[in-house]
């Protein structure tokens, strides 16, 4: 059985109230939550309460969730808004100062010609290669690891407030967004070719 | 909207940051087009990727904990029939059902009115594909299914139950245009449908 369906096959449990389903749907998706909530600068107790607040919520959920993505990303949402809607400023800055410091702009230039733009089977191939996507996360230049970072697991949510803290403009959010995303696919994608031909 | 905006916003989609408008754009967009879940599955992989690589939680709450949370929740919640009748799985029949009404209504008011002799209001019939672009499967589930197995078919095959059980044990399940060749074959090879069958159109 793929993990998606086995996160279907619990949702749909617990949506009937199955507290075993629960219990094995908090032990798959607790480290995620967890790193997140860590990693939003709370303390050890309120990062607790967050993530029990986080599997509360989707316990009450559940009947409503319609598969469109997976668990993983559901989850997400919820532990996301949840941090953002109850650390404080003061908080927020922490977290924010904890990460690595803006990278100098030769650290990690930004192309003149974007990687290739991939269709939905190519990426979706990608996606199944979670080695290389790790392997190539590691590798990412400072300035596009800097973007994902703070879009994905930073305590805010919106572009502009992520444009502020990089001190960019919103576009240079997206564009750089879109380059780090295309060109971590150029990577995940020679990883592949490089683990086929056994190189 | 342009093509880079979309992919932008269904990777913030994917990283959780979406407000709840947002949210719902996308998945209208995501239950329309089966090419943006498979873009989706990459932007998904990404995201795990970046959250897997934070430092692991110093400690996390026991399962127990968790359940026991869960349990409290459950003892305050509305039950029974009509909680589930207020609940979110409804929603799509209740709307369904709202326009059913609206569609009856004008239909007798053509009857009955002083139009009479104007072109005869045609009602909608229990069509193959609907006016919003989903199919109706009529589905008869093997006796022991359970509800949670009932319950995840229809969630990956995107149906929504909108009559059923009927008399002969069948329910009538609205599932959107595009997906209706994926969820007829999610059905038959389910193992827990018995018959399935696209409803036709009225003739």
């Amino acid at each position: 059985m793929e993990a998606g369906d086995r996160d279907l096959e619990l949702l749909a449990r617990m949506a009937l109230r199955d507290e075993a389903a629960m219990k094995l749907f908090y032990e798959r998706h607790r480290a995620m939550v967890g790193r997140l909530a860590f990693a939003s600068g709370l303390g050890e107790a309120d990062a607790a309460e967050l993530i029990q607040e986080t599997f509360l919520r989707a316990w009450n959920a559940a009947p409503g969730f319609r598969g469109q993505s997976s668990a993983a990303t559901w989850l997400r949402g919820i532990v996301r808004h949840l941090i953002a809607d109850h650390i404080d400023a003061a908080v927020r800055a922490r977290a924010v100062f904890a990460r690595p410091a803006p990278a100098q702009a030769e650290d990690a230039p930004e192309p003149d010609v974007p990687a290739p733009g991939y269709g939905p089977d190519k990426l979706a191939e990608l996606a199944e290669a979670k080695g290389c996507i790790d392997g190539c996360l590691a590798k990412l230049g400072t300035l596009h690891r800097e973007v994902l970072s703070l879009r994905i697991t930073g305590p805010e949510l919106k572009e502009r407030e992520v444009a502020k803290l990089l001190g960019v403009p919103l576009g240079t959010v997206k564009s750089r967004t879109s380059l780090a995303l295309r060109s971590l696919a150029a990577c995940v994608e020679r990883c592949i070719e490089g683990r086929e031909s056994g190189g | 909207m342009a093509d880079a905006e979309f992919e932008d916003l269904l990777f913030a989609y994917a990283a959780g940051s979406l407000d709840a408008a947002a949210r719902a754009r996308v998945e209208a967009a995501l239950d329309a087009d089966p090419e943006l879940r498979r873009r989706l599955r990459w932007y998904e992989a990404v995201c795990d990727g970046m959250v897997a690589r934070l430092p692991q939680p110093p400690s996390l709450p026991s399962p127990d904990v968790i359940v026991a949370a869960a349990r409290a929740a459950r003892r305050n919640a509305p039950r029974g029939f009509f909680a589930w009748l207020a609940g979110p799985a409804l929603r799509p029949a209740a709307a369904l059902a709202a326009l059913l009404i609206v569609a009856q209504a004008a239909i007798i008011a053509g009857l009955v009115g002083e139009r009479a002799a104007q072109e005869p209001v045609r009602a909608l019939t229990p069509g193959a594909q609907s006016a919003d672009g989903a199919v109706v499967f009529v589905v008869a589930f093997d006796p022991q299914a359970t509800e949670a197995d009932i319950r995840a078919l229809l969630l990956k095959a995107g149906g929504t139950i909108i009559d059923g059980p009927r008399q002969l044990g069948d329910y009538r399940i609205s599932v959107p245009a595009n997906r209706a060749d994926y969820a007829k074959s999610l059905f038959e090879e389910s193992g827990i449908a018995e018959y399935v069958r696209a409803e036709e159109a009225a003739k």
